[in-house]
């Protein structure tokens, strides 16, 4: 009996061999990861890109997909593609060779080609760290100048779209520079010189020490030190109504006047320049010398005058003048606003304090116009509605739900529609605020429509028009006087809660806006009923604080039955639609989202509404973990704190009032 | 009279899984009481000139689909599932719809079943914990193969880093939403049931019922020599990480010498083969260091089972997933054979009192001390198994047709 089994062990060692049962696939790189699968003989593999290796890595995921297919057993591989591996010379290479190979046996192995340029698209990770936390880094920095680093890119990578991963994957090694005022050389230079080693010096050094720089470096050579007046201008950023002027100052007298001309000289201002100070004690400590204030650093607006005709060729000249004189100089460089609104919009928020008294009173008129002209929220958008199914023509809501990104909650909420029999005479209109989502909308509501046989309308718009603006537009479609703005993420538990929710907003007394109690995917409290909170880190703005959040219902001693309540969140509230038009909806002026929902819900007070919250009305929202206000540095976050600007200097008062308890401590500027 | 159409998603004859089989022995109990049946089995094969169906006999069509999303177990082909198994099932005119499977076919089956029967009574019957668990249904945690007691969104998300635990509220949230399409559900195991309940499913739309087993006459114990004790053992099923073959072996490597000097141990069905390396090198080393008392006796067919338990004393399953209602169990007590398993899950309910004995699950230690407890002739004559009458299992299907 001995034998049986030998004999089994020699035919399946034989099999191995002929390789008949071996198999190894790769499907190539997917968000960063080399993907693929092999037969489960195969336990490691790795990974070569023109015969360098840049990967290995365990098969075990799971692919019973394959077995099922095709019936092997096979266990998939999910391995991070490193940047830091790629060779500057593939660039010149028309198709680079993958070739993957089982570690067991070097004759199980499967080749591939890739593009360099596929190549550089497809990798998301250096030095196993997200390749957009370095970008947001050096965006962030006041290192980057991407028309100073793309003029000196040759070859392939000048059609490269994202000049700032050249620099990460290539710029750094080849000892580009990422503006005029930092050498990557200079710099890898003194680290060698610092620390004795080359190997450990690296882009992320480099990054890190981008980060840690002061806010310009300081070109003393600009003009003589002992001139009355010094000046200098960083940048201009150039948009079509306004543009913001950025350097520093030194004079006996203040900065009084900052203006802006053509070469033929003549004047592009339709108004005076409005003027915020800048803290820089980088300039302070360049000029040792002479006496100068902190706030020597300066970002001013100015609104161009329409006749203006700017040719992105020519010269422009700045003007900096006080009371008894002024200087004249180029710009160092010029932006285009609308090219790499993000990056124009970082550069201009970077200067902005939100911890200063004067920045955060005079943020409206210097910082947000030119905000607004990145993300202009006026510009006609064209809509269009898609309808599934016969429609109700007297529906007793309209729900209108925007979709941003994930469009794939779209199946989960009509799915859960369908179940319940209580939505039937409920108008559903989904708005597209994505367009480059929106054919993929379009395809999947024609699939949930014939499964579910449940009836819908999606809207699409022809640019991303953000959250307050699209609910706006999709509510001019609804044919309901009773609103509900929903959430995609948000997903009810029931049949009965749309149509409940709108008889509280038809029988409560004088209802502005009625929100309902929403939870978490582990049932705990997500949102039941927003208050106003104070954050030590900025003292002087007032932020949305969502009590009890992440806690079990239980614990919570409120009122089961509809209650008065100031602020309730957007992410799933009833309103007339009367009431929504008399307010012009949601305000755009809250770039890129945050606080409109707040501001609306002050706006219904303000009109003589009350405001109601429903916690016999529960739903599950599914919101983003990851946001958290404490965690500081990133551009977003500023813009948060820029709305929560805008926010408090039309509310604070009212919301002292309103609030006594919760704002004791608040000490308004 | 019924007319029954059965779905599976897989056709025993070419796959031969628990769920395919117990739907076929069904299928086959069901046209014996006189019922009009129809047996569609999922496919993944080829077909003629591309149509969505062929067939096997008159009442055996096979469906040639497949599924789009795993994690949601859903599929996107709304041509396949409404339009061309919606129409076949219109055509069939079915009072009942026995539903046994949605993977590899999509969830959405169950709609479109709804969709084209309106009146037909849809019975959903649950073979493993696919609709909770994203790890094959197994309830066994990745990595570690830890047992899982209880599928929350945050635990799963970790075994699964790359969704998040709302991820896998919206995939519950969807199913629960599917699965209301259901009438009825049909759990072959108390233990099956109580899961499900606990995750959602209405408790009473739930019914513990056997799978149907074909005609079985009960073997005599084997005959034994003068002073030999009741030491043949054998295991029927497959070699995957989950049978916890590997704890059969190691467990039989335990035993005294003297014990280890009568015993054997025959494996049956199984086949190291499609096996991963790690598990196929471990059985393969432990099976070449126990010698003689292992015999891998390979693939068998049912015709062949009365002569290979005829062979044995008794039967061990020492899975270390929870199992539902394993065949081989049901096998077992019909031919009159008793069992050791693992005292976990389905094995647990099936076994305990009724059986056999159990041990403690992934312990070879364990399992050893009961082997060495079996072998013992007045120990074996104690163990009574309680048959359960094929016919009243059968009842029961019959009595939820109405």
């Amino acid at each position: 009996m001995k034998k049986t089994f030998k004999n089994i062990l020699k035919k399946l060692n034989k099999k191995n061999k002929n390789n008949t049962t071996s198999t190894l696939q790769y499907d190539g790189i997917e968000r960063g990861y080399f993907v693929g699968w092999a037969s489960s003989d195969v336990t490691n593999i790795e990974i070569f890109i023109e015969g360098v290796k840049v990967a290995e890595g365990k098969c075990d995921q799971v692919r019973d997909d394959v077995k099922r297919i095709l019936g092997l057993d096979a266990k998939g591989f999910h391995i991070l593609f490193d940047g830091i591996d790629i060779d500057s010379k593939w660039l010149f290479t028309e198709n680079l060779t993958v070739t993957v190979v089982a570690l067991n046996d070097k004759n199980i192995k499967t080749k591939s080609t890739i593009s360099p340029s596929k190549l550089v698209e497809d990798v998301l990770f250096y030095n196993k760290q997200l390749i957009s936390n370095y970008k947001a880094i050096i965006v962030d920095s006041s290192l980057w100048d991407e028309t100073y680093y793309s003029a000196k890119l040759k070859g392939d990578r000048v059609a490269a779209t994202d000049k700032v991963k050249d620099y990460i994957l290539f710029g750094n090694k080849l000892n580009m520079d990422p503006c005029s005022t930092f050498s990557t050389e200079k710099y890898l230079n003194d680290l060698v010189h610092n620390t004795g080693n080359s190997d450990e010096i690296n882009i992320p050094a480099i990054i890190h020490s981008m980060s840690e720089v002061p806010k310009g470096i300081i070109n003393t050579d600009v003009a003589d030190v002992n001139e009355d007046r010094l000046g200098y201008c960083e940048y201009v950023i150039l948009g079509s109504q306004f543009a913001m002027i950025v350097g520093w100052y030194i004079s006996d007298d203040t900065l009084a006047e900052v203006s802006i001309s053509l070469p033929n000289h003549q004047n592009m201002l339709a108004d005076n320049a409005k003027v915020m100070h800048i803290s820089r004690p980088d300039v302070k400590a360049a000029f040792t010398n002479r006496k100068v204030d902190t706030f020597s650093g300066f970002m001013a607006l100015v609104q161009i005058n329409e006749n203006t005709c700017f040719d992105a060729k020519s010269p422009l000249s700045v003007h900096l003048s006080d009371k008894s004189g002024s200087i004249t100089m180029k710009p160092e460089s010029l932006y285009l606003g609308d090219v790499d609104k993000n990056i124009n919009c970082s550069r201009i928020l970077k200067n902005w304090d939100p911890e200063l008294v004067e920045h955060k009173a005079i943020a409206g008129s210097v910082i947000l116009p030119m905000i607004h002209e990145l993300y202009p929220t006026n510009k006609p958008v064209a809509s269009k509605r898609y309808d599934y199914g016969t429609l109700n023509t007297q529906p007793k809501g309209s729900i209108i739900i925007p979709l941003y990104g994930r469009f794939d909650f779209m199946r989960y909420q009509i799915s859960n529609f369908s179940r319940y029999k209580g939505m039937n005479d409920i108008e559903v209109i989904y708005v597209v605020d994505d367009p480059s989502i929106a054919l993929s909308v379009l395809k999947l509501a024609v699939e949930l429509h014939k499964v579910f046989n449940f009836n819908f309308s999606v809207v699409t718009l022809a640019s991303n028009v953000g959250f307050g603006r699209a609910n706006n537009m999709a509510v001019e479609y609804a044919t309901s006087e009773n609103l509900i703005l929903l959430n995609s993420d948000v997903l009810p538990k029931d049949g009965a809660w749309a149509k409940q929710l709108i008889d509280n907003l038809t029988t409560l007394p004088n209802a502005g806006l009625v929100g309902v109690r929403l939870l978490f995917e582990d049932e705990s409290i997500q949102h039941d009923g927003m208050a106003p909170m104070l954050l030590g880190q900025y003292p002087g703005l007032i932020f949305n604080d969502h009590p009890m959040k992440g806690l079990p219902v239980s614990l919570s001693n409120k009122e089961k039955m509809p209650e008065a309540c100031v602020l309730v969140t957007a992410a799933c509230v009833a309103i007339k639609k009367s009431l929504f038009n008399t307010l012009d909806g949601f305000d755009p002026a809250y770039v890129l989202g945050d606080f409109e929902d707040s501001d609306l819900c002050l706006r219904a007070i303000d009109q003589g509404k009350i405001n109601y919250i429903c916690r016999d009305i529960t739903l599950n929202h599914l919101e983003r973990l990851s946001q958290n206000l404490v965690e500081a540095g990133d551009w977003k976050h500023k813009l948060t704190l820029l709305n929560a600007n805008t926010y408090n200097q039309r509310w604070s008062k009212n919301l002292q009032a309103l609030f006594p308890v919760e704002l004791k401590e608040f000490k308004n500027a | 009279m019924h007319r029954v159409l059965f779905l599976s998603h897989g056709h025993p004859e070419l796959n031969k899984g628990g769920a395919e089989v117990a739907s076929w022995n069904l299928f086959e109990a069901f046209k014996e009481a006189g019922h009009e049946c129809l047996y569609v089995a999922r496919s993944d094969t080829n077909t003629h000139g591309g149509s969505t169906f062929s067939i096997r006999s008159e009442e055996e069509v096979l469906f040639h689909t497949g599924m789009s999303h795993w994690f949601c177990l859903s599929s996107s082909n709304t041509k396949h599932l409404f339009d061309d198994f919606g129409a076949l099932v219109e055509s069939f005119k079915p009072t009942v719809i026995h539903m046994h499977h949605y993977a590899h076919i999509g969830i959405e089956v169950i709609a479109a079943a709804r969709r084209a029967a309106p009146n037909a009574k849809i019975l959903f019957t649950l073979h493993e914990f696919m609709a909770m668990c994203l790890h094959n249904g197994q309830m066994v945690k990745t990595e570690s193969l830890k047992l899982c007691y209880k599928a929350t969104h945050a635990d799963c998300a970790s075994c699964f880093p790359q969704h998040t635990p709302a991820d896998f509220f919206l995939r519950k949230s969807y199913i629960l939403d599917q699965f209301s399409y259901v009438d009825e559900f049909v759990s072959p195991s108390h233990f099956l049931a109580e899961r499900y309940i606990e995750w959602g499913i209405e408790k009473e739309k739930m019914h513990v019922i056997e799978n149907v087993l074909p005609a079985i006459t009960a073997l005599e114990p084997r005959a034994l020599a003068k002073n030999e004790k009741r030491r043949r053992f054998a295991f029927f099923g497959q070699i995957n990480p989950y049978k916890g073959i590997d704890i059969l072996l190691d467990a039989f490597a335990k035993l005294p010498e003297e014990i280890q000097e009568i015993v054997t141990l025959d494996i049956h069905g199984a086949s190291l083969e499609h096996q991963t390396g790690e598990l196929k090198d471990k059985v393969a080393k432990q099976i070449e260091a126990l010698g003689d008392i292992v015999t891998m006796r390979g693939a068998y067919e049912s015709h062949q089972l009365p002569t290979l338990m005829a062979e044995c004393d008794w039967v061990i399953i020492p899975s270390i997933w929870w199992e539902n209602s394993p065949v081989v169990i049901q096998e077992a007590i019909a031919y009159g054979r008793p069992l050791i398993g693992s005292n976990i899950g389905g094995m647990k309910e099936k076994i305990e009192g009724i059986a056999g004995i159990t041990f403690d699950a992934r312990s070879s230690t364990s399992l050893a001390t009961k082997i060495a407890q079996a072998i013992e002739v007045d120990f074996f004559d104690g163990i009574k198994l309680k048959q359960t009458k094929n016919s009243d299992t059968l009842a029961q299907h019959l009595l939820l047709l109405s």
